[in-house]
């Protein structure tokens, strides 16, 4: 992939990770209960500054998971190898 | 499809197959946000959640392909 499209496509992705990941939080910290103003209270703030965190960490776990789960189904298919770095 | 867009095509479906798997396994098994690092509960439920949905993938692509065999000669038009 040509490393101007290659760029694009990262950017691309930077943009809709950081969109889920506001999503995300905004779903697990904000309640509609609470608009009484504008303003983040301080239960929302820290709620938002740990849930990044986890979202990141969720973030990693599943592509770790993930990865060995592939793993193992190319093994039982006798695939190991389909998984190694191509030589360029 | 030329090969660039291909290779794009890809890349976004990987990434897009992550990304559903990240967002459902986040929404069902995180709730404790006193905090900032997951608890061993959170990272057993993601794990799992993150297999069943792995399984659950392959399952309805076999469906499909099912669905579409049988169905061979008919429409394939998914409106």
């Amino acid at each position: 992939m040509n490393p101007a499209l290659e760029q694009e496509l990262a950017s691309e992705i930077e943009s809709d990770f950081r969109r889920r990941l506001i999503a995300g939080c905004h779903s697990k910290c904000i309640s509609p209960a609470y608009l009484q103003d504008g303003e983040l209270n301080k239960g929302e703030a820290v709620c938002l500054d740990r849930c990044v965190y986890k979202f990141m960490h969720t973030n990693g776990l599943v592509q770790k998971v993930a990865n060995e789960v592939g793993s193992r189904m190319m093994g039982s298919m006798g695939m190991e190898d389909a998984n190694q770095p191509q030589q360029q | 499809m030329n090969q660039e867009q291909a290779q794009r095509r890809m890349v976004k479906d990987n990434y897009n197959g992550l990304a559903a798997i990240i967002d459902t396994c986040f929404k069902d098994c995180v709730n404790d946000f006193t905090s900032k690092t997951l608890s061993g509960k959170e990272e057993t439920c993601i794990n799992r959640c993150t297999e069943k949905f792995l399984k659950l993938s392959m399952r309805t692509d076999f469906n499909s392909a099912a669905y579409q065999l049988e169905t061979q000669g008919a429409s394939t038009s998914r409106i």
